[in-house]
């Protein structure tokens, strides 16, 4: 999925399941070995967590009002708060660490 | 309707967008924004082409964009403004008819240095190839091909900056670089001059295309010869390792993904283009230029459509130590009788490409451009051959017309490993619709058939001296020993040797079956 | 030949005034009101500056200037492009007459500044300073004034304070120019529109409303010095010198935002893949798509790059549309309270680029197109939405029978005419 400024609000904010934002740019390699990964993880995560990409340079407001200085730079919404944010690139069992420890604490929290 | 591999590229790739005063890129200063709004902090440009559109979205596929036609190759952006830095080449001249015949407005910069250099070592093109100006004429009358030729060195930024006004490409090919080893191995004066004219001549033209152009994409001709060959058999990744790429230390882990591979270039002249590597990279990140930086593979052959049209419009064939490059200089090895000489053990393996495909994989980057600020670096190989290989498929070939060919082995003049693994991943290229076509059999016999003609076998016959190397790393300058002569049937390969491996996905979606149109 | 002043203030209801008058925020317009006739005036169908400012400054109707809004669909895409006058098919007053002397300040939707016969500023939207400025050598005087074409949108997200103290701000370097121009310029036609007012009424018309509300002085302050330009105006023109006092639109207390094209999607008109951006990822269902404020437009074979509206089907769209946006309601209230088709209210050369319908809101129905998200409704920090109800005043002795923004220029005199 693309995240936008545009659609920020209503798809990362107020989603109903927590939401995993890759923030990058062209300029940025890293971002680019990365990009494969997001989207394997993102149809595997379907319907647990959504997860996408934003560029940078065409969605400014965004990563300004996240201060945003390294890419890629990850960050996991819940309800439209920061659960996790990581940056600089990350092998896909890294990436995948981090969304299970999320989801299973989201679980948890049902659970309680 | 036919899908081509860059139909869902937008106008953040298209270098028609005018994006400097528009885009507001990493406080880079080219932002406005203290005078302008635009609803909801959208970002807006401009098209070069199509001004009437005003501000618009960056949204436009090129699918749905009337300046990028369909052709064979891909969609093309409507008579595409390129520069050919080194046109008088063999690889820019090559292109220049292609990208010509193709419709492209072709503007061209050469100082004949290359000329000038192959005369220094007595040598010459074996194929004839008249003045620049005879070139121009005989490419507009046999091809109807307007070429925009100045005679300009790259290292003079006055004069290219004005040519770069005048004639506002949208993709610059810089092959504007001395293209030899042993050339800068000679001595000091030559590797302080292959260096400077390739370093200097490229970071110059960094700031220029900063200043003039910055929406042009440059592409920029490296070398397989700057990752070296490591003994580890690492695969050579396309510049930069994937995401999954660890670095295992100390019991702890980090990702590599994005990271530069190594680098080992093989002579001072792989070295320029590795600190080219450098210089364009650091550049894309600084301005958000945009490049393509190519490990072309070993090249060979003699052949394009265009080439072939009349003798006229032939480019440049080199077969001396320095600027013939090793299936080139085999083939005129054969015709002359002169054993094919394998260094050491012959036992080297390299990426390999003939001319046609190389300059298809350039029309392939010229219609996938990359987006602001992306540095791509694209392993151009077809295939992966063993020296002895290639020795040995040149006399096969060189048997069907006649010749009685030999492979000889002497002494190593170079420092390089002549036992190793190779595997080369070369993926980019395919992705924007590449697949090589021209098998090295193939291309061999057309370098024989062309070659062997009386008129060219004549000026071999001239140059005859300056095959046999000479030039030694050590700083020597002696003929290297002749350490055996073999028939083609004795060169085998051994058991459980070393075999390249070549990753080149080639089932693609994107790709434009253009035999069927063919047929 | 009589000299003519035009003093445009974007967004400025006809009643607004009425009550700024009554209660002696305005005295100045109450002196100048004194002579003259000052009306409700009809804005554009949308009612939004684009189009309004457009009609004004050309006498004509959308069908014949082309603009429709801020934005298009660039032929052959779905992608938007922002207005630019040169999309403007029919002649600015300006370009009329070469042998009159003009300075035109700030009129909305006038970017890139055109080489005319004196002085022009663009207003918003203007995306290159360098280009809204014509002769380019009074980049200078803007840049030694601090000039600004429009507020800076992105402070209300900080600071509402800094906000409104960036709206002072502008509107005083506002005036420092237009006192510059007035004294250093030859000129015949002067125009000068405020364009803070609109964004003043955008984002505190709530403040207007209520008067415990921490900005509501700050909302009379701000119509005081405009009080006190129009009062420096009119003590500066003589008195065979035309005045006309105007604006492009109203403004009203928003209550929700309509998102137009999460209606369309959620009636199964549209159909957007999400990973392009905006409308640019539409799909081949699509049988209709919004564009701002309340333009919506059938998905035509031939006319889109996945148009799937065969012609013969149109009207059935059409009629399925009309339904469905008669029945949308918000906690029982009717949301829409008339549908136009494009031919019932444009006429013209540049019909084809209309859209096909066009929707007008009851009071309080904020319609947007939003081509983001799944939500109809929904709220963000604007308090003011436009309406039609703008206003005029000439200081000419004239009858007015509820004219619109294209009689401007008949108003003032003017003969007009196509671009050739």
């Amino acid at each position: 999925m693309i995240f936008t400024d545009k659609n920020f609000q209503e798809e990362v904010l107020k989603s109903p399941i927590p939401v995993l934002v890759e923030f990058w740019a062209s300029w940025c390699p890293p971002c680019k070995m990365v990009e494969p990964i997001i989207d394997r993880l993102e149809k595997e995560y379907m319907g647990r967590m959504k997860i996408g990409k934003m560029n940078v340079d065409i969605n400014p407001v965004t990563a300004k009002r996240y201060n945003v200085k390294g890419l890629p730079t990850f960050i996991i919404f819940i309800n439209g708060k920061i659960v996790y944010r990581g940056v600089a690139a990350k092998t896909e069992n890294e990436l995948r660490r981090v969304i299970e420890e999320i989801l299973a604490s989201q679980d948890e929290e049902v659970r309680v | 309707m036919n899908t081509y591999h860059n139909d869902r590229l937008t106008c953040w790739n298209c270098p028609s967008a005018i994006l400097r005063g528009n885009v507001d890129f990493r406080a880079c200063g080219q932002s406005m924004r203290r005078f302008t709004s635009m609803e909801g902090g959208d970002v807006v440009i401009e098209c070069e082409r199509r001004p009437e559109l005003g501000h618009f979205e960056p949204t436009i596929n090129f699918s749905e964009c009337p300046q990028w036609k369909p052709t064979k190759y891909g969609r093309l952006l409507d008579n595409m403004r390129v520069l050919i830095l080194g046109i008088d080449g063999y690889l820019g001249w090559t292109l220049a008819l292609k990208l010509g015949a193709l419709g492209f407005e072709v503007s061209g910069v050469d100082n004949f240095l290359r000329r000038r250099m192959v005369r220094e070592k007595g040598s010459m093109s074996v194929v004839p190839i008249a003045s620049m100006e005879e070139r121009i004429k005989a490419a507009k009358k046999y091809l109807d091909i307007d070429i925009n030729f100045r005679k300009i060195d790259v290292l003079n930024r006055d004069k290219l900056a004005d040519f770069l006004k005048e004639v506002k490409p949208e993709v610059i090919v810089h092959y504007a670089e001395v293209p030899s080893a042993p050339y800068s191995m000679v001595d000091a004066d030559h590797a302080i001059f292959v260096q400077k004219n390739n370093v200097l001549g490229t970071l110059g033209l960094l700031f220029l295309m900063r200043d003039i152009v910055p929406e042009a994409t440059l592409i920029k001709l490296g070398t397989m010869g700057e990752y070296g060959a490591p003994l580890t058999g690492r695969p050579l990744f396309e510049g930069f390792f994937p995401a999954d790429a660890v670095l295992l230390w100390n019991g702890r882990e980090w990702s590599l993904g994005g990271e530069m591979t190594p680098r080992d270039p093989v002579s001072f002249y792989h070295v320029s283009k590795v600190q080219d590597t450098f210089n364009v990279y650091e550049a894309c990140k600084y301005w958000w230029l945009r490049s393509y930086d190519v490990m072309q593979g070993v090249i060979y052959g003699v052949h394009t459509d265009e080439l072939a049209t009349d003798d006229k419009l032939r480019t440049r064939f080199d077969v001396d130590e320095w600027f013939g490059t090793v299936v080139n200089r085999f083939v005129a090895q054969a015709i002359l009788g002169i054993p094919l000489t394998l260094y050491g053990e012959g036992e080297q393996i390299r990426g390999f490409i003939a001319l046609e495909d190389a300059m298809e994989c350039m029309v392939r980057l010229i219609s996938s451009p990359p987006e602001p600020g992306q540095y791509t670096v694209v392993n151009q190989v077809s295939g992966l051959y063993k020296l002895k290989t290639i020795a040995k498929t040149v006399a096969e070939v060189g048997a069907e017309f006649g010749f009685d060919v030999k492979i000889q082995r002497i002494e190593n003049p170079r420092v390089e490993s002549e036992v190793h693994p190779l595997e080369v991943v070369a993926e980019n290229l395919p992705e924007r619709g590449f697949r090589p076509r021209v098998s090295l059999e193939r291309e061999i016999r057309r370098m024989f058939d062309l070659l062997s003609r009386k008129h060219i076998v004549r000026r071999l016959e001239k140059v005859k001296d300056t095959i046999i190397p000479r030039t030694w790393w050590s700083g020597d300058k002696r003929d290297p020993k002749v350490l055996g002569v073999y028939s083609p049937d004795e060169v085998r390969e051994e058991e459980g040797g070393f075999r390249g491996i070549l990753h080149m996905p080639l089932d693609s979606v994107f790709v434009y079956r253009w035999e069927d149109e063919e047929k | 030949m009589n000299k003519a002043v035009i003093v445009g203030l974007d967004g400025v209801p006809y009643g607004l005034l009425k009550e700024l008058i009554e209660e002696d925020i305005m005295p100045n317009l109450k002196d100048v009101l004194s002579e003259g006739v000052f009306t409700r005036m009809q804005s554009s169908i949308p009612c939004v500056s684009s189009v309004s400012w457009s009609s004004i400054i050309t006498g004509r109707n959308p069908g014949e200037h082309g603009v429709y809004g801020f934005t298009d669909i660039i032929p052959g895409t779905y992608s938007v492009s922002y207005h630019s006058i040169k999309k403007l098919r029919a002649k600015p007053f300006w370009i009329m007459d070469h042998g009159k002397r003009y300075v035109i300040l700030n009129v909305p939707s006038t970017f890139p500044a055109q080489e005319i016969n004196g002085v022009m500023v663009t207003g918003f939207v203007s995306p290159d300073i360098k280009r809204s400025v014509y002769p380019p050598e009074y980049l200078g005087i803007l840049e030694e004034i601090d000039y600004r074409i429009d507020v800076d949108i992105s402070l209300i997200d900080k600071s509402r304070h800094a906000f409104m103290d960036d709206l002072f701000q502008s509107l005083a370097n506002r005036v420092r120019l237009y006192r510059y121009l007035w004294e250093k310029v030859k000129w015949d036609i002067f125009m000068l529109v405020v364009t803070g007012t609109d964004r003043l009424g955008h984002y505190f018309w709530d403040a207007y409303e209520h008067r415990g509300n921490p900005f509501h002085n700050a909302f009379l302050q701000f119509f005081k010095a405009v009080d006190h330009l129009i009062g420096e105006i009119y003590g500066k023109i003589n008195t065979d010198t035309q005045l006309i006092v105007l604006s492009d639109h109203g403004m009203e207390l928003k209550h929700i935002n309509v998102y137009l094209n999460a209606f369309l999607k959620r009636e199964g008109f549209l159909y957007i893949d999400g990973d392009r951006r905006g409308l640019s990822g539409i799909t081949k269902k699509t049988q209709a798509f919004a564009l701002d404020p309340n333009r919506i437009y059938i998905n035509i074979e031939g006319r889109y790059p996945r148009g799937s509206v065969k012609q013969s089907e149109r009207e059935r769209v059409v009629e399925d549309l009309i339904t469905a946006f008669r029945d949308l309601a918000y906690n029982g209230n009717k949301v829409i309270r008339e549908i136009y088709r494009r031919e019932e209210v444009y006429h013209g050369n540049y019909l084809d680029h209309a859209p096909d319908l066009l929707l007008i809101p009851n009071s309080g129905f904020n319609l947007m197109a939003r081509p983001e998200g799944e939500k109809v409704f929904g709220v963000d920090n604007l308090t003011g939405m436009h309406n039609p109800e703008a206003f005029i005043y000439t200081n000419q002795d004239i009858e007015l029978d509820n004219p619109s923004v294209e009689d401007v220029l008949k108003i003032m005199g003017w003969k007009y005419e196509y671009v050739s």
